[in-house]
């Protein structure tokens, strides 16, 4: 049965659910078949498409874009998240940013999509002979309209993503003068950069640069008819675009962008089989194809750099691999950025599983890229959950098919994303040490590790909820504060929001976790209390709660409460408080602090960091 | 049944959510359930995305039935 049939399938009453259904949406590509199938999609209970995170995402804008909704609701559903979409009526723009109570405010999205159109910024009769003119009436419409999105994100709490708009071919070619189109593509490129701008300037403002987007794909920008006659001032190409894009930017908010990219080496790092051909046989280097590999192997380290962990999964013998890695004067991609290797001759399901449990990071992070179908078939089979990226076709557009999904899309990367290899590098040195102690406890108190905690700052805040917004683990409450009220709780007196980081005897963590409590009269609420898998087991939770505790009880708290809510990803941290020796009562967990509990265990250091403290 | 006509009655069934079984030469677009300006539009995107045409806007308007629509969709494939 082909897919638009599965979906009109599900949409009928008491239909059985279609889990495999998402993974072949993929095979939908041409563009009436996928507005279709993304206006079935909304009629169907997302229960029947098996695991998924809701995400409310309000689309408004200063035209008709009538396709956006059902191929952003496709493009979503393929990364796991089920849409609920609010779209505005006609040019609703002004209405919807500026009311507390239009439909869009009560809808209370957690994402905003601002679609813009030129026409709403160039003014109506505008002389080719006054560029200025031009500039000015331009760049006031811009700051009405940031302004709206600056009452709307202090009001809401909502993201709001705009974008840069591409201008008319008509009213460039409108102005005759070279030198008026000149003064006139300069005035609309700033209004395109203070449209840019605004996401640099703005918290919950975030920024897709549309018109550079365009630039690769092969769409006209509106169909004059349509915009004539229905105001729609994109072609469904266009709206495909940006709908792709949008998806992508919702999945970075959601913080479910992958963390792992595993590669292939022969065919994939470098041209030919290096067991072959011998080190010094394979393509690498300045002439081509070597330097379509040697492309991939710079993009590669620079998505390390910016927080991507790499990982090597071939069919090889280690020993010339090494050898390769170590010494050929040709690559870019050298032993120091690859956080582990499964260089070997087991099936590479079962290896990528092992570097999964080894890298402790779940395997629906991962991305898999290879030349093989053999390999890219066996493990998109075997491990749904990994994003399989296939690089056939010539060496040169390998860059673009990793690139192509977005798999690696965040909103931010701090200092620690760019030195997270070094982080699991290390953990992997970590785990084989640990070997060689008789007990778990012999092994820490080796460790010697200090905990830092201290108030979140400037600096520290993005950072912690960036880490509420990745981790699932451990995870209290099994969602994130967002960053709005994240700061309303570190500025405010009667919250507390503590970072804290972990360092031992092989290098410093940097921020691992925090905390965010909120301080009544008679005790104390852990509101959520997140920490990355990196330092779990370690005794590091308990002697964070025990500082806690401390402050509290100096406080005149008589007990500490926290919440806690299940989920199918937070098992690991379930078991914590009741083994701090909280108890639950009324669906809260609850700890005298009086007479003072001993939490924190014998082999760790607190260090509390007071520069920011108030007690 | 010309292969013009099943393919526009099985846009027509797509964008009004009715059975195919229902769409013949002789259904008037104003009496289809479910039909005002915004199907209209969808119709001429689908219609002109799977044929590869470029219908007249004002023509487009001013058809009656489905009949109408299939006659003008197979006289602009013939244009060159």
């Amino acid at each position: 049965m082909d897919v638009l049939a599965r979906i009109r399938q599900l949409t009928k009453p008491g239909a059985a659910a279609d889990p495999a259904l998402l993974a072949d949406l993929a095979s939908l590509t041409d563009l009436p078949a996928l507005l279709e199938a993304g206006r079935l999609l909304a009629k169907v209970p997302a229960s029947l498409l098996g695991k998924l995170k809701p995400l409310r995402v309000a689309i408004t804008g200063t035209f008709t874009a009538s396709g956006v909704a059902p191929l952003l609701r496709v493009a979503l559903l393929g990364k796991g998240i089920a849409p609920e979409i609010h779209v505005s009526g006609f040019d609703q723009l002004a209405v919807d940013l500026s009311s507390p109570s239009s439909p869009l405010a009560e809808f209370d999205p957690q994402v905003t999509l601002c679609l813009l159109h030129d026409d709403w910024f160039v003014p109506r009769d505008w002389d080719p002979a006054d560029p200025e003119g031009f500039s000015g009436a331009v760049r006031s419409r811009w700051s009405m309209f940031d302004n709206l999105v600056g009452g709307f994100t202090e009001r809401s709490g909502s993201a709001v993503l705009v974008h840069t708009v591409p201008l008319s071919p008509i009213e460039i070619r409108g102005v005759v003068a070279f030198d008026g189109r000149a003064a006139l593509g300069r005035a609309w490129r700033d209004l395109n950069s203070d449209l840019l701008g605004m996401a640099l300037r703005r918290d919950q403002v975030h920024a897709l640069d549309l018109e550079a987007y365009l630039v690769d794909a092969p769409a006209r920008l509106r169909d004059e008819r349509l915009y004539r006659f229905a105001s729609a001032a994109w072609t469904p190409e266009v709206e495909h675009v940006y709908a792709a894009e949008a998806a992508n930017f919702c999945r970075a908010f959601m913080g479910m962008a992958k963390k792992v990219l595993v590669l292939d080496l022969d065919n994939t790092l470098w041209g030919g089989v290096v067991g072959d051909d011998g080190p010094s046989g394979i393509q690498i280097g300045p002439m081509y194809p070597g330097n379509a590999f040697r492309e991939m192997q710079r993009r590669a380290v620079s998505l390390r750099r910016q927080g991507v962990v790499l990982a090597l999964c071939s069919k090889n013998e280690a020993a010339i691999v090494d050898q390769v890695l170590n010494e050929h004067p040709d690559l870019v991609i050298r032993p120091a950025d690859i956080a582990a290797r499964a260089v070997n001759w087991q099936p590479k399901d079962q290896n990528i599983r092992a570097l999964a449990a080894q890298l402790n990071l779940g395997l629906d992070s991962f991305v898999f890229a290879d030349d093989s179908t053999f390999e890219t078939e066996l493990v998109r089979g075997s491990i749904p959950e990994v994003t399989v990226v296939h690089l056939n076709g010539d060496p040169a557009d390998h860059v673009a098919a990793v690139q192509r999904a977005g798999s690696f899309d965040v909103l931010t990367t701090t200092a620690t994303d760019r030195s997270r290899t070094e982080l699991y590098k290390a953990r992997a040195e970590r785990t084989s040490f640990a070997e060689s102690f008789g007990t778990v406890d012999d092994y820490l108190r080796s460790l010697e590790i200090t905990v830092t905690v201290r108030e979140a700052d400037e600096f520290s805040l993005p950072r912690l909820v960036q880490l509420g917004q990745r981790t699932n683990q451990f995870n209290m409450i099994g969602r994130s504060h967002p960053e709005a009220r994240t700061r309303e709780m570190a500025a405010s007196d009667d919250c507390l929001v503590l970072v804290f980081e972990v360092a031992d005897r092989f290098g410093a963590q940097g921020i691992v976790g925090g905390v965010w409590v909120s301080r009544r009269d008679d005790h104390w609420l852990i509101e959520n209390f997140v920490m990355s898998c990196r330092v779990f087991t370690r005794g590091v939770e308990h002697t964070v709660v025990q500082h806690i505790v401390d402050r509290a009880a100096s406080a005149g708290a008589s007990r500490l409460e926290a919440d806690f809510a299940a989920t199918d990803r937070n098992k690991a941290a379930a078991a914590f408080y009741p083994e701090a020796g909280f108890s639950l009562t009324d669906g809260r967990y609850t700890l005298p602090v009086v007479p003072r509990p001993q939490i924190s265990p014998d082999w760790t250091t607190l260090v509390v960091d007071m520069e920011h403290a108030d007690v | 049944m010309s292969e013009v006509f099943v393919e526009v009655a099985g846009l027509v069934g797509q964008v009004t959510d009715l059975p195919v079984e229902e769409i013949s030469a002789d259904s008037r677009f104003d009496s289809l359930a479910n039909w005002t300006s915004y199907e209209a539009l969808r119709l001429l995107t689908g219609i002109e995305q799977r044929f590869s045409v470029r219908l007249d806007l004002q023509e487009y308007f001013a058809l009656k039935d489905v009949g109408g629509l299939v006659a003008a969709v197979s006289s602009a494939q013939v244009k060159p």
